[in-house]
């Protein structure tokens, strides 16, 4: 029997109450039928904290899916909605410059419209994860008494500067690509309160890129050494990181 | 800490847990201030009030993913109320309360001229529960060393007469009224040093009750805000540890946490809601009645995904909370339930401490 189940939010109790039984059930919630839309969907269904993904019929309404996506954007709470997710990787690393990763739910005359009238938030996006290559240096204290990358770059601190759901893109595959395209180089900063406070849901920022940290390590090493070759991701697996490191940056 | 509390991310949940308090105790010689309770206002349990909750409880039941969890018996001094025994011996009492995992008192310790007597009908009925009593602090008392001491040297003994296997659960409790009338204002509404003078009374923090909410008729708009703003205000303008945060969680709102509770009010044969602001918020009014027929959990799970949907269809009213990340357990707790009822737009809660309670605070050690 299916796993998947498809509702309406918020969640009728039976529901709740399978999923009591049975924690393999995933949610896939019909956002245009469900009573409760725009932020607050987006914080109900954070406050859930359970696997829940969303579907839009394909002619859903372009202006109600902009005005989701730009709460999605902007929230000060994580929802790991994977539909939500491919949207935002699809926005930030076409706006980066990415040849590759264009393909997604957005047309190409959406992203470009989307992009073209959202350009404070994405840049924001565009800096903090230009910029997460810092919070990986000042992780390694040794490393970080030679560069003291709180002290070198300018200060954002501003616990609403920008949506929580970033962090959703600190996977491998977005950051390689990310840092291995010739992205739009925003400035880099010390993001004061998302670097150093447990904003993220009761987690620090490092919960999050802990998983990809030797993928990013072998990058900035990389990055430094000048030496990324058209096809980062297959280098990185090869690339015996311990001695990169030892080499130092 | 061990789990004390019936909360829990629905993630790791198998169960909802429910909790009733029961209006069953009369009579009480002390006029704390702040308490509006109806001191004669319980009825005894009946046959069909006993029928009916027989119905309740075998719908709550673990077949349909419920744990009934604690039983409040209330709502005056249990050791001073005129009828603690006799209710507490009543064969229907004794099989619906059975049905709980802990039985929950709350007491003044000021006489505890009856413990002997009452413990021992617990110890006859309800050896299999846990045991949680709750001691009511006067606020206006915490400079009274002398009043302290009676409390604590009454509280041992008590705990010495129940003797109970598993231990004795103690919290503590104070009511909320307007503690600008009292000479020592300044010192009480420092949350810090008000939990300094009496922390060594119970095991967690501070619950404020707010009993005004008893009053037989709906509280004035003003009455209630200006309540719930003093306890804000006091949480806001103190220093909330990470200690007391973590304790603090339940009644304040810890994150994806109180989903899974299910609490009501039972008083004279009628069911009623339990909004969570701080501490239980116990009321009779219509507002807060839960519309019942059959006596089943089904009915209190509509009249339950009602309040949700409204609570959310609602949001547009208010200053704060659209865009709120603790919105969800502010939900979950029915407060903009009560927002509602009493015309309040702006934010109740002490966002200060919920941040705390979240773990917002500083980054000490990434690595």
């Amino acid at each position: 029997m299916s796993k998947l189940r498809e509702v309406t939010v918020p969640l009728p109790i039976e529901s709740i109450k399978e999923f009591f039984q049975d924690k393999e059930i995933k949610f896939l919630v019909d956002y245009e039928n469900s009573k409760i839309k725009d932020q607050v969907f987006l914080t109900y269904v954070s406050n859930l904290d359970i696997p829940i993904d969303i579907q839009v019929s394909k002619d859903f309404d372009q202006e109600s899916l902009f005005k989701l996506v730009d709460h999605y954007m902007t929230v000060k709470t994580i929802t790991n909605i994977p539909f939500l997710n491919s949207i935002a990787r699809q926005i930030i690393l076409t706006a980066a410059g990415s040849k590759i990763s264009r393909e997604g739910y957005l047309s190409e005359k959406q992203l470009s419209e989307y992009i073209s009238t959202r350009r404070d938030t994405i840049s924001i996006w565009l800096a903090f994860l230009n910029s997460v290559s810092l919070f990986m240096i000042s992780s390694f204290s040794e490393l970080n008494e030679k560069i003291k990358v709180q002290d070198t770059y300018d200060v954002i601190d501003d616990s609403d500067i920008i949506g929580l759901n970033v962090v959703n893109l600190l996977t491998r595959e977005v950051m390689t690509e990310f840092y291995t395209t010739n992205i739009v180089a925003e400035k880099q900063f010390w993001f004061k309160q998302q670097f150093e406070s447990y904003i993220f849901k009761g987690k620090s920022l490092y919960e999050f890129v802990e998983a990809n940290l030797k993928s990013f390590l072998g990058i900035m090493v990389a990055v430094h050494d000048g030496k990324l070759p058209p096809n980062a991701a297959d280098y990185f697996k090869d690339v015996d990181l311990d001695k990169q490191v030892e080499r130092g940056v | 800490m061990d789990s004390y509390l019936a909360s829990g991310h629905l993630k790791d949940s198998n169960s909802f847990f429910f909790n009733l308090a029961f209006e069953l105790l009369n009579g009480c010689p002390w006029n704390c201030k702040g308490c509006f309770v109806n001191k004669e206002g319980s009825e005894p349990m009946t046959d069909q009030s006993y029928a009916d909750l027989k119905n309740v409880m075998e719908s709550f039941s673990e077949k349909n993913l419920y744990k009934p969890f604690i039983a409040f018996i209330q709502p005056v001094d249990f050791l001073s109320a005129g009828n603690t025994a006799d209710i507490l011996s009543d064969p229907r009492v004794i099989d619906i309360l059975n049905y709980f995992r802990r039985i929950s008192f709350q007491t003044t310790y000021l006489d505890i001229s009856n413990a002997q007597k009452i413990a021992d009908v617990l110890k006859k009925h309800y050896s299999n529960m846990e045991l949680e009593i709750n001691i009511i602090i006067e606020p206006d008392q915490v400079e009274n060393t002398k009043y302290l001491k009676v409390l604590e040297a009454n509280q041992d003994e008590v705990v010495r007469i129940m003797d109970w296997p598993s231990g004795v659960r103690k919290f503590g409790i104070m009511n909320v009224y307007n503690y600008d009338t009292t000479k020592v204002a300044d010192l009480i509404k420092n949350y810090d040093y008000l939990h300094k003078r009496v922390e060594h009374l119970f095991e967690t923090t501070i619950d404020f009750n707010f009993s005004l909410g008893r009053k037989d008729t709906l509280l004035t708009n003003d009455e209630f805000y200006e309540a719930a703003t003093q306890i804000k205000d006091m949480f806001n303008d103190s220093l909330v540890s990470a200690e007391k945060g973590s304790y603090l969680r339940f009644s304040f709102g810890k994150l994806n946490d109180s989903l899974i509770e299910r609490q009501y009010n039972w008083k004279n044969g009628e069911f009623y809601h339990s909004p969570l602001l701080y501490e239980r918020y116990v009321s009779f009014v219509d507002e807060l009645k839960i519309p019942i027929k059959e006596f089943t959990a089904k009915e209190f799970e509509e009249f339950e995904e009602r309040i949700e949907l409204e609570q959310y269809l609602n949001v547009g009213d208010k200053t704060e909370c659209g865009d709120c990340p603790y919105l969800g357990s502010c939900v979950d707790r029915s407060i903009l339930h009560l927002m509602d009822i009493h015309n309040v737009k702006d934010c109740l809660v002490a966002k200060n401490a919920i941040k705390v309670v979240n773990a917002q605070g500083p980054v000490t050690d990434v690595a």
